[in-house]
């Protein structure tokens, strides 16, 4: 029988990978509307998994891992029309109010979105989040050298789309 | 390989403002206390980074926590700083509990096994926490107890297990260092008399059929993950209690009203476990079949659940 977490280590790990887990839906794809529930998703699972967590990993890569399943579970879910529409809603109400600097990220995301998925994926989680490019193989069972390759592809590419979008993105 | 110009890394850097704020993170939070029906206490970041640290069975996870802090920019550090320090206030203090501060920094936090609990306080307005098993919830801190010997002792209070009752209107109340009575002298008592929190009224648990469709209907109401997951463990509460039919009935009347086709691995395994103590090898056999042929990767966890459950030829050993 599994015992239930211990729920003050369990607290100690909310508290120090929500921002973490958050950020990484948001980066990924989970619309605004949705990121409460995904995140709340993953650390239902990890509660539920706590006792499986052998720390033969890291809780970061244990929950990215998490994190990345529930992400593409959520994509799957939303509606592409409502993704797009509430992402603009999100910045607020006209694009005249919109600040420079939202009008830069808005940008950049979709500079981002040209990418291909997984290129996105491991350049937003390596050269945005922080993580090593070991950390994300752990954490989607990727061969660690595709995941370099893939990560010098998506660079490359948005080093072409940043240079080419140049004047836009100051 | 060759990292990211300068003007690529400015370019991703306008994404930052997507920051979760200490509301978000609260919200959050009680959304799983709901989903989860326990307290989860607060814990500041720096215990949480020890905390979780020492948790874990390698020393690796350190390296991550210091990665992670690490990669915050000195402003995310003082936010998360400021939203944990004043959230704190609010809850139980979880994990500093765990790591006392007058500890030296390289001392291991130790966990007493044997809980020395509060005195009974008063605390008939907390709502009933969901619990399927007795869940170990920090109180707030005390003066130090006359038997205990540094370094500190985490006071562990069990939580009663009561029905699962869904209510967003009515949100798990947490016991704040506010609540605390004055300062008194802990003295060690008898954990199984001393629940923290009053048990709910007894009322006829259900034992027909159609008696846990109306169960369902009434506490396990929604179709999403969460109630699929509680309402799996409040079967699998039944199944310890030895009601094990009732536990496949409660299993079999969310599956009726949410035919999702898609349940949690506790609703698999209860269902199963259930199965295997009512002695129906044969239905639990040919169903962990169907689901290793489903979902195969997930086989092993289930399996090593049931062992001790079902008969080995059961899970064909």
């Amino acid at each position: 029988m599994q015992k239930p977490p211990d729920s003050a280590a369990f607290g100690a790990l909310y508290a120090e990978h929500f921002r973490a887990v958050w950020r990484t839906l948001s980066r990924l794809g989970v619309h605004p509307g949705s990121i409460d529930d995904a995140t709340q998703e993953v650390f239902v699972t990890a509660w539920k998994r706590f006792s499986e967590f052998e720390g033969r990993s890291t809780h970061r890569t244990w929950l990215l891992g998490i994190a990345l399943r529930v992400a593409s579970d959520t994509r799957r879910k939303q509606r592409p029309t409502e993704e797009v529409s509430e992402r603009l809603e999100q910045g607020g109400p006209s694009p005249e109010s919109v600040t420079a600097a939202k009008q830069v990220g808005r940008k950049v995301e979709a500079l981002l979105n040209s990418l291909e998925a997984e290129r996105r994926e491991v350049l937003l989680l390596v050269d945005l989040e922080g993580y090593s490019v070991p950390e994300v193989a752990e954490a989607t069972g990727t061969n660690v050298n595709t995941l370099y390759t893939r990560l010098r592809s998506a660079r490359q590419q948005f080093e072409e789309l940043v240079k080419r979008d140049a004047q836009e993105l100051r | 390989m060759n990292p990211l110009s300068k003007e690529a890394r400015d370019a991703l850097k306008a994404l930052d403002g997507n920051e979760p704020t200490a509301a978000d993170e609260r919200r959050v939070r009680q959304q799983l206390e709901r989903s989860l029906g326990v307290i989860i206490p607060v814990a500041t970041v720096a215990a949480a980074t020890t905390a979780t640290t020492a948790a874990a069975s390698t020393g690796a996870a350190s390296g991550a926590t210091t990665a992670g802090l690490t990669s915050l920019g000195l402003g995310a550090k003082v936010v998360l700083f400021v939203a944990a320090v004043s959230v704190g206030s609010l809850v139980t203090v979880g994990a500093k509990a765990v790591i006392t501060p007058t500890s030296p920094p390289t001392q291991a936090p130790v966990k007493q096994s044997a809980p020395v609990v509060t005195p009974p306080r008063p605390v008939a307005a907390v709502a009933p926490v969901v619990a399927v098993e007795p869940v170990a919830v920090v109180a707030p801190p005390e003066p130090e107890p006359e038997v205990v010997a540094p370094p500190p002792v985490v006071t562990v209070v069990p939580v009663v297990a009561s029905a699962p009752k869904p209510s967003p209107s009515r949100p798990v109340t947490r016991l704040s260092e506010n609540d605390a009575p004055a300062p008194e002298p802990a003295p060690v008592v008898d954990v199984a008399g001393t629940p923290d929190i009053a048990p709910p009224a007894p009322k006829a648990p259900p034992s027909t059929e159609e008696e846990f469709d109306v169960e369902v209907e009434v506490n396990f109401p929604s179709c999403d993950a969460p109630t699929e997951l509680r309402s799996a463990l409040a079967a699998r509460r039944l199944l310890m209690e030895k009601h094990a039919e009732h536990a496949l009935w409660l299993l079999s009347a969310y599956q009726k009203r949410c035919a999702s086709g898609r349940w949690s691995d506790e609703a698999w395994r209860v269902r199963l476990a259930s199965l295997c103590t009512l002695g129906r090898n044969r239905e639990a056999t040919s169903l962990l079949e169907w689901f290793t042929s489903e979902y195969p990767a997930r086989r092993p966890a289930i399996e090593a659940m049931l062992r001790g459950s079902c008969a080995p030829e059961v899970l064909g050993e």
